[in-house]
């Protein structure tokens, strides 16, 4: 009875520890986000922004995160910023429907030209792409085994169907391989940006201050980075133009560490 | 031109005349309305056409209770065919009524009487339906003609003089004249335009190109296909080439409709060719040059007065016109998650490129999206500003539902000058309320997303927490595939994978190398069973003997020398004696000149047979 109670009172010790160490990492988490709910309830938008920021640089990302901050910086009157945060929270969960809906009403409202939609948005838009990855990656090597074990393990004339089935399993694993993963829009949109200038932004044909106008996107919009040039980044707008703009009023989508 | 074969010419052209033949007869009167649906104050034309009768004579006005009808005037159609070696030409004459109501209500029009050549015909009675004035179906308002507007064809009432002759000045071979239905209209409103162009039919004409026509302060819509026909006007026929268009002013105040150019090349007479004595000369000797001449419209003035503000409803979505709303849903029953499509058709006509969609209220409960939009133009509307517009909204319920929301559409109705709201009613559906929305939009709002707010205000904001999602699973801006467990397991699987592959291949070919050392050693072992056959001579059963020990003992090809082979080998010391032994007599039989003596004994034979099974076995 005594050994048990010191051992008891180890695993109290320890745990004590353990608590230590880890809890000032998740409660700031939670607790950033029940301040950022609590002082959104009370009107108190730029608070909820600062906690939910608070929230994300603690936490790591997260699709809900961004979009909370996303709305508050709204209501706060931050249009590019929140048009920017719902642009990660839709890279973060492409079928996130609110924050899509969200984005599209800033973009509506600041004027900012839909960029052409692809294929690729339409997936995104509509499958879970993680699951496309995962199926088709188990189809690919499924298929490869049983290719192996058909080359190998059947008589030469009973080779040949199950061979085009397992054919058949490696190919259709690597489309849905390769749509699921052509279609994330991290990938597709790793170097996209967003105008966060209140003013907009102008695309200037050379990288200079007096080089001539290409076209002037505004706040929100979003661009495409092809190139980094000192405080210059030459850019494809959401219609295809391209011209140089400052870094300075440019934000990626990707937050840089 | 050779003046022979202009003369040639005009006899050719004198005698088609002869056989042109003008169908003088009334072959068909009929009336028809331009639209069988209007509102109050709202005119309509009614149109009377003779068809195959020139001259009649039709009553100036029409009296029918409730409706004023004037007559507005007449136009001539006519169309040249060539068949049976002759020409036959068909006039249609076309009298218009325009018929203003001036109450509501169900009216019959009576048979109109037409006298053509002496003879009456009479049209068959029509009938009008006439709602109240600010429903029913829209209506265009027709075209007035104005008779006192400089250039604008003079309409004939009586029987068409005939032709003046002489030279006509270069206004009147072609003018132009653009047609507004209203002078007065509101920002914002599309107003149809017609623009005509008249061409003196003696002079041919070629259009360059479509007319230009557009300034500042409004939008024009696309052009209609013009459409051609003639018309008498000063007792000279013209060919008359029309455009519609729609007009949509962008701000209020006097505005000036410039004129519609269309660039044109008209044959026009030669300035040195009017001396008319010599009649082929006139005609054909100088057929006149063609010129290039612009054909202008006169200009116009709109005045264009602001959209009211009072009554202005709060949902105003843009839109003037005269619209109907209805609304339908699929499917009337829905699970819990899956989503309920109200389809709302706003039809009728106006500014539909410049309006929003109709606003959902009563939504509570229901989770909504931003409708898709799809304009589809009325087929008979060559201008795209009659039609309908369908809007479909995705309903998602939060809570069980019994009926969906209500679309609310408003507009400005530019004929009553006051602001109209439509309301769909509500459709019974049964829809379960459930959780089944996609991850992360837990509390999602059903209404758009919130509007800006420019200060923070410290007053607590009822049920906006709400518009905070409460799910915040784990994420990464690293893509998928390249994570660290989807690459280490792909290369684990790679990594098998390859194994395998080899561990497959090397199988196959240590198979391959054992069956062919099998099947060597079945053939070598073919020997001994050659050397237990009782009929083998001794030569031959010494050479056998020889050739499975140097075949066992050689690799495959191997030529070195059999003795070398038995010493070099791994083999006891014992079997290797008798070997030498065997080969020895092998050597004495092949090189003895007695070879009697050396002829082994069934017994010998047995026992050298077995020496060679123990070898064998010694070697495997």
């Amino acid at each position: 009875m005594k050994n048990c109670t010191d051992w008891s009172r180890v695993v109290c010790h320890w745990s004590f520890v353990f608590g230590l160490a880890v809890l000032p990492l998740a409660p700031l988490r939670a607790d950033a986000i029940e301040d950022g709910r609590v002082a959104f309830a009370q009107g108190d938008f730029p608070a909820a922004v600062r906690a939910f920021e608070t929230a994300i640089a603690s936490g790591g990302p997260s699709a809900g995160l961004y979009y909370n901050l996303g709305v508050a910086q709204l209501k706060a009157g931050q249009r590019p910023q929140a048009a920017l945060n719902f642009r990660r929270a839709i890279l973060l969960e492409p079928r996130m429907i609110d924050a899509r809906m969200a984005l599209s009403d800033i973009e509506r409202s600041q004027g900012v030209a839909r960029p052409k939609s692809d294929w690729r948005g339409f997936v995104a838009e509509k499958a879970p792409l993680k699951v496309l990855v995962v199926v088709g990656c188990a189809l690919v090597w499924f298929g490869a085994f049983l290719l192996l074990f058909v080359i190998f393990k059947f008589k030469s004339g009973r080779k040949i169907l199950p061979s085009l089935a397992s054919v058949f399993l490696v190919g259709t694993g690597a489309v849905l391989f390769l749509v699921g993963t052509l279609s994330d829009p991290r990938i597709d949109q790793r170097h996209a940006a967003v105008v966060l200038a209140d003013e907009g932004v102008t695309l200037l044909s050379a990288p200079a201050d007096q080089s001539a106008t290409v076209t002037k996107l505004p706040a929100g919009a979003a661009l495409r980075i092809l190139q980094r040039s000192g405080d210059w980044a030459y850019c494809q707008g959401p219609q295809g133009e391209k011209g140089w703009a400052p870094s300075k009023d440019l934000a990626t989508v990707v937050p840089t560490a | 031109m050779p003046r022979i074969h202009r003369c040639w010419l005009a006899v050719l052209v004198v005698s088609g005349i002869f056989f042109v033949g003008v169908s003088a007869h009334a072959q068909q009167v009929q009336a028809a309305l331009s639209q069988e649906y209007t509102s109050v104050g709202q005119p309509v034309q009614l149109n009377v056409s003779v068809v195959g009768g020139r001259g009649a004579q039709v009553p100036p006005d029409l009296k029918i209770d409730g409706l004023e009808a004037r007559f507005a005037g007449k136009s001539e159609q006519m169309q040249m065919q060539m068949g049976g070696g002759k020409f036959t030409t068909t006039v249609t004459a076309t009298y218009t009524y325009l018929v203003i109501p001036l109450r509501q209500g169900n009216f019959t029009i009576p048979p109109i009487p037409v006298t053509v050549d002496g003879r009456t015909y009479k049209t068959s009675a029509l009938s009008l339906r006439v709602g109240g004035s600010s429903g029913g179906v829209p209506v265009l308002p027709a075209i007035p003609v104005q008779p006192g507007h400089p250039g604008a064809p003079v309409i004939q009432t009586v029987p068409p003089v005939p032709a003046q002759t002489g030279p006509l000045s270069e206004d009147k071979i072609a003018f132009g004249d653009l047609l507004i239905p209203k002078k007065t209209a509101y920002a914002g409103e599309v107003i149809p335009v017609e623009i005509r162009f008249y061409f003196e039919a003696t002079h041919p004409v070629r259009l360059q190109d479509r007319p230009s026509f557009g300034g500042d302060g409004f939008t024009v819509l696309r052009f209609s296909k013009p459409e051609e026909r003639q018309q008498e006007i000063d007792g000279r026929m013209y060919n008359v080439v029309s455009f519609q268009t729609a007009i949509t002013p962008a701000k209020s105040g006097s505005l000036e409709i410039p004129a519609a150019t269309i660039e044109t090349q008209i044959q026009m007479p030669s300035r040195r060719s009017r001396n008319a004595d010599d009649f082929f000369g006139g005609f054909f000797g100088n057929m006149g040059e063609s010129r290039q001449v612009p054909v202008s419209t006169k200009a116009v003035n709109l005045e264009v007065k602001p959209l009211p503000r009072e009554g202005r409803p709060e949902e105003f979505s843009g839109a003037i016109g005269r619209f109907s709303l209805q609304a339908t849903a699929t499917p009337k029953k829905a699970a819990a998650g899956d989503p309920i499509s109200l389809h709302v058709t706003v039809a009728g006509r106006g500014n539909f490129e410049g309006m929003s969609a109709p606003h959902l209220v009563e939504a509570e409960g229901w989770r909504t999206y931003p409708p898709s939009e799809k304009f589809e133009a009325s087929a008979s509307d060559p201008i795209g500003f009659n039609g309908e517009k369908h809007y479909e909204y995705m309903l998602l319920a939060r809570e069980d539902q019994s009926r969906t929301p209500l679309a609310e559409f408003s507009f400005f109705d530019p004929a009553i000058e006051k602001f109209v709201t439509l309301k769909s009613p509500a459709i019974a559906v049964e829809a379960r309320g459930g959780s089944a929305a996609p991850a992360g939009t837990v509390g999602a709002v059903s209404s758009p997303t919130p509007q800006p707010q420019a200060a923070p205000t410290a007053a607590p904001v009822t049920g906006a927490e709400d518009l905070l999602v409460s799910s915040f699973s784990p994420a990464t801006f690293q893509p998928f595939v390249n994570s660290q467990g989807f690459l280490v397991a792909n290369g684990v699987l790679a990594a098998a994978w390859l194994a395998a592959l080899l561990f497959g291949v090397a199988r196959v070919v240590s198979q391959s190398a054992r069956a062919r050392e099998s099947a060597s050693r079945r053939e070598i072992r073919k020997l001994l069973h050659k050397m237990e056959d009782p009929a083998c001579e001794p030569d031959c059963f010494f050479d056998l003997a020889v050739e499975f020990i140097h075949a066992r003992l050689a690799a495959k090809g191997s030529a070195a020398d059999t003795r070398d082979l038995l010493e070099t080998s791994t083999l006891s010391e014992e079997t290797k004696s008798a070997l030498r032994q065997l080969l020895d007599q092998h050597d004495a039989l092949k090189y003895s000149t007695s070879g009697t003596r050396l002829k082994p004994g069934a017994d010998e034979r047995r026992q050298i047979i077995n020496q060679l099974r123990t070898f064998d076995e010694e070697l495997h």
